[in-house]
């Protein structure tokens, strides 16, 4: 893996002036190496009904994106062209490949199913045996396909099928999907109509680098690296009444220290807006962080970043 | 009323303030040449700031030497501002760049270095300077500035 | 309690989904929601809850996760290194689920057709209808063939368009918005797919169902394009392609306005309540009809109060009934004497014209007001403003059907955090014109002084604003308050008039007395208006 997270390019689909990555092994290694963890705003297939816990996509900040276009770790990508581009003229190679990608995770689905078919009948039948409390036997209507057991399964069906499992996870690839159609077709593993799926990512249908449109209204970025660069996690600030909330590492694991604000070297901020600020971010256990960057000068590229940080003073 | 009146109005308010109401000591008006305006530092009656990682270390001290360890107040600085201004980052750098982390005569004369806690009343403490702002009725607010990251007090 | 029907962003107090097949989460889901409700900030969820509510092999109980175990910052210890390494594992797992949809299920599944281009020569009220949904299966009803939720987010969503002439492709199928499409795509009910064939061919005039028919005799049909061993499968493949959820969002997330597209933030607002319960369709685009000599016909009726400067320039002339005289050019407002109650004074006093009283006059109307204040003038050409009534919501226990909805529980207008400034008065009138009115319940409206609160928090219209900050989304109520209804002096008289205390002279009679307004005398009910200018009017009129 490690090797592979060295030349990593992660996508970022641009719609419609918005930033997001669908790949789960992009967003886990922007979150591990990276230190962004941006926002999941999709629905979980698993429990649509809950606002808890959100999946995929990812939706990052411009400044976001633009960090890591910096550093050369990603690309954007103009989604809706691309993917009209593709969709409306598909030469027969990718089109196959791409059928035989969603054929592979058809054919895994088929296998976990039965595999949790069969799995809830076993427990059925021990629920039939006195004094065993069961917990009650999740089988959700719709499917999961847990990556570790979905490893294994994909191992049995195809091995030869080079991409094949990895496209079954939505992982691996963010270069493009072979579009070699030399693999031999195989054997159908099962006669029944094997279930529908819907990936997740276009991996498979579309490739990188057509269009590499730009990042547009990043101007917190001065301080938006600044605190990336030292460890910091940022996340929107609207819970707390600020541009961003930054945490002192993954908000997996820390409360929030500070609320921040961007501003301009030289733009002027009623004082009242600082008490409030102040204010607000003790409220929530915060300290109020405001930071601007001195503009370019003849001698400096870039100027020096100042922060100062805000608390109530209990008196 | 010129800008200097004005600044010498406000000045006066809160030097006012800290000394009658707050009991603040040695209150005195700094005026410096890079300063934008002149500062007040002075004595609080009891410990105004103590930084969280500070407060570890004297929790630190205090299990080693078995007894409580004494939070003398410090000499803070005090920056007077009216309500009605608007301040932008350059200009509350230039306040930071002029002054010094302890003002004047409040250097720590005994720090030992062996005792972490006590550095952070020398070399360890970072440039802070309280916020006064005077609304038009004459009440005073106090926040805390601090120059560059530093994380909130866990109280 | 006027505001317990509000939404909420805390995931705790929005309604409990209706019927969830999916929640297949045992008792545990409950405690998740818990333990988690409480949380500060909920996008930092960790996932190894939701993981352990989904899969009982991770050997992860969601009891063992407690709240409150975040901690305030990185001690380097191997324990927190594991347990980021833990949840970040979990998060993976989590969401590396691909969204299957089971053919062979007696429930079927449910697969829809990109068909953007269809009604775009439709009249502008058709413009919305841009994907389509067909039905797999031999075109057996769905209603019959889902239950529980996925019945329930069918029977709440997409459009069926009647009245087509008979030869015309699709008829009897379901028309979707983009932001329903993507919302299904999302939850893994819809099958989203792309066509390479006309909608003729995918769904022919005559009703067949030709990707059915390819499934059950696909050895019949001769001209396959592609050469293929799995028998039925690739036949399926002749009129298009499955498309992945990115690809969803890259056909059908657009700019505000676009053409069959729906903005990133609309939709997350969208599938947030969706998510929570709610019912939501689209609000008109065209807001509802509105007089425009709306403001005509209502300053000709005596009860209505005045709306603008001009107007209220002209109710200075005496023929408004709520204040007996005009204002004299100069001197005191009220004209020194005795007075006998209240009232007279306050409307001596009350200059100054109020939308909500004008509101409140016609309160039996149900329709949304042109807006009021002189600053709204520009109503019309606001239509800029971001601030515009964008969904209708309606709560789960609302009885809903698509075809015939009931009156929206909310209005909601959806903003981004970010690009969009606090509303000026002009926009918030505005907004709140283009609501209907949404009055207090009955028994505050008339339960007098003791519910006055309500009444006025409750206020007479509203509006919920979704503010969404890159997929965080708070909401906010806006509401028209009804202060000018609430007239406090009318107590005074209540007190004044029915009170029995009469000549209770030393002053200690007004136990009651809730303000210093209050001149009572001794004379009982009669109250003295003295001014200083009196002397000099006196002196002038004598002079005079």
């Amino acid at each position: 893996m490690a090797s592979t997270e060295d030349d990593r390019q992660v996508r970022i689909s641009k719609i419609a002036g918005r930033y997001l990555v669908f790949d789960i092994d992009d967003v886990a290694y922007i979150r591990r190496q990276h230190g962004i963890c941006a926002v999941f705003t999709g629905t979980m297939p698993q429990n649509p009904t809950q606002n808890v816990f959100l999946g995929l996509p990812l939706e990052l900040y411009a400044e976001d994106a633009k960090m890591l276009l910096d550093r050369k770790v990603a690309y954007i990508a103009d989604d809706p062209l691309e993917h009209l581009t593709q969709l409306k003229s598909m030469d027969d190679a990718t089109r196959k490949s791409y059928l035989q990608s969603i054929k592979t995770q058809r054919r895994t689905a088929q296998l976990v199913f039965n595999e949790a078919k069969a799995q809830s009948m076993a427990k059925h039948k021990d629920k039939r045996k006195p004094k065993q409390p069961q917990p009650p036997v999740v089988v959700p209507t719709e499917l999961p396909l847990p990556a570790s057991s979905a490893d294994d399964v994909t191992a049995a069906v195809d091995q030869e099928e080079e991409g094949g499992a990895e496209s079954l996870l939505e992982s691996s690839s963010s270069k493009p999907v072979k579009t070699d159609s030399s693999t031999p077709p195989q054997k159908p593993l099962v006669k029944e109509k094997l279930p529908a799926i819907t990936p997740t990512t276009s991996n498979a249908m579309i490739s990188n680098g057509i269009s590499n449109p730009d990042v547009e209204n990043h101007t917190a970025l001065p301080l938006y690296s600044y605190l990336n660069e030292r460890g910091y996690f940022i996340t929107p600030g609207l819970r707390f009444g600020g541009d961003f909330s930054v945490y002192p590492g993954d908000p997996f694991r820390y409360h929030a220290h500070y609320m921040a604000n961007s501003y301009g070297w030289d733009e002027k901020i009623p004082m009242l807006d600082l008490v409030t600020s102040g204010r607000l971010g003790t409220a929530v256990k915060k300290s109020f962080l405001m930071g601007g960057q001195k503009p370019a000068t003849e001698n400096s590229e870039a100027g020096e970043l100042r922060a100062f940080c805000i608390e109530w003073a209990g008196m | 009323m010129s800008a200097d009146q004005h600044l010498q109005a406000l000045t006066k308010v809160v030097v006012n303030n800290l000394e009658n109401q707050h009991d603040w000591t040695q209150v005195q008006i700094h005026i410096q040449d890079n300063l934008p305006r002149p500062l007040i530092y002075g004595l609080p009656p009891k410990r105004l700031y103590v930084h969280p990682d500070e407060q570890i270390d004297i929790i630190k001290a205090e299990k080693q030497l078995n007894q409580r360890v004494p939070q003398e107040p410090e000499l803070e600085w005090v920056l007077p501002l009216h309500l009605a201004e608007k301040w932008s980052i350059s200009d509350f750098a230039a306040v930071f760049d002029a002054i010094t982390a302890i003002p004047p005569g409040g250097e720590f004369v005994n720090a030992n270095e062996d005792a972490q806690w006590q550095l952070w009343r020398g070399p360890k403490r970072g440039k802070r300077i309280l916020l006064a702002t005077v609304q038009d009725d004459s009440t005073v607010t106090y926040y805390w500035m601090h120059n560059g990251l530093v994380k909130p007090r866990q109280n | 309690m006027p505001l317990d029907d509000d939404l909420e962003d805390n995931p705790s107090l929005v309604p409990p989904p209706s019927t969830t097949t999916t929640n297949n989460a045992t008792g545990d889901a409950a405690t998740m929601m818990d333990e988690v409700e409480e949380a500060e900030d909920a996008p930092t969820a960790d996932f190894r809850l939701f993981a352990s509510t989904y899969s009982k092999t991770k050997n992860i109980s969601a009891q063992t996760i407690r709240k409150g175990e975040k901690d305030f910052e990185s001690h380097g210890t191997r324990a927190q290194a594991s347990a980021l390494d833990a949840s970040r594992d979990a998060m993976r797992d989590v969401l590396s689920y691909t969204r299957v949809h089971n053919t062979k299920s007696a429930s079927g599944w449910c697969r829809g057709w990109y068909f953007p281009d269809w009604w775009k020569d439709w009249p502008e009220d058709w413009e919305q209808q841009k994907s389509k949904r067909g039905k797999e299966g031999g075109g057996r009803r769905m209603r019959r063939k889902r239950t529980g939720n996925y019945h329930r987010c069918i029977q709440s969503l997409g459009r069926a368009v009647t009245g087509l002439p008979k030869d015309r492709p699709a008829r009897g199928r379901e028309w979707l918005l983009p932001e329903e499409a993507l919302y299904l795509v999302e939850r893994g009910s819809l099958d989203l797919w792309w066509p390479t064939r006309g909608i003729e061919e995918v769904f022919p005039a005559d009703g067949s169902v030709p990707t059915a028919a390819a499934t059950t005799s696909a050895k019949g049909e001769g001209e396959q394009t592609e050469e293929d061993e799995e028998e039925d499968e690739d036949d399926e493949y002749k009129y298009g392609l499955p498309l992945s959820l990115q690809a969803a969002y890259a056909l059908l997330i657009g700019e505000d306005g676009e053409r069959g597209k729906v903005s990133l933030q609309k939709f997350q607002v969208f599938s947030h309540l969706k998510r929570a319960g709610y019912n939501v369709i689209r609000a008109p685009t065209n807001p509802l009809p509105v007089q425009d000599d709306t403001q005509l016909t209502t300053t000709t009726q005596p009860a209505s109060k005045p709306k603008s400067v001009t107007e209220w320039l002209i109710s200075c002339l005496p023929q408004s009934k709520s204040s007996p005289t005009d204002p004299p050019p100069y001197g005191p407002l009220v004209p020194p004497g005795f007075y006998r109650s209240y009232n007279t004074i306050y409307n001596y006093l009350s200059l100054r014209p109020s939308s909500t009283s004008s509101s409140a006059s016609s309160t039996a109307d149900n329709q949304p007001q042109k807006p009021q204040s002189p600053e709204s003038d520009g109503y019309d050409s606001d239509s800029n403003s971001p601030y515009k009534i964008h969904y209708h919501i309606f709560k789960a226990s609302t009885k809903f059907t698509r075809t015939r909805p009931p009156p929206p529980d909310f209005y909601i207008s959806v903003i981004s955090a970010k690009d969009t400034s606090i509303p000026t008065l002009s926009e918030i009138s505005s907004l709140l014109a283009s609501a209907p009115a949404d009055l207090p319940k009955a028994e505050w409206l008339a339960g007098g002084p003791a519910r006055l609160y309500a009444r006025l928090k409750h206020g007479y219209r509203n509006v919920l604003l979704a503010v969404n900050d890159h997929g965080v989304i708070n909401y906010m109520r806006f509401a028209q308050g009804g202060f000018a209804k609430e007239e406090l002096f009318r107590n005074y008289d209540m007190r004044v008039s029915g009170g029995p205390r009469r000549g209770g002279g030393g002053g200690g009679g007004g136990g009651g007395k809730k303000s210093g307004n209050n001149n009572e005398d001794d004379r009982g009910g009669l109250i003295e208006v003295e001014f200083e200018l009196l002397a000099s009017r006196l002196l002038q009129s004598a002079v005079s």
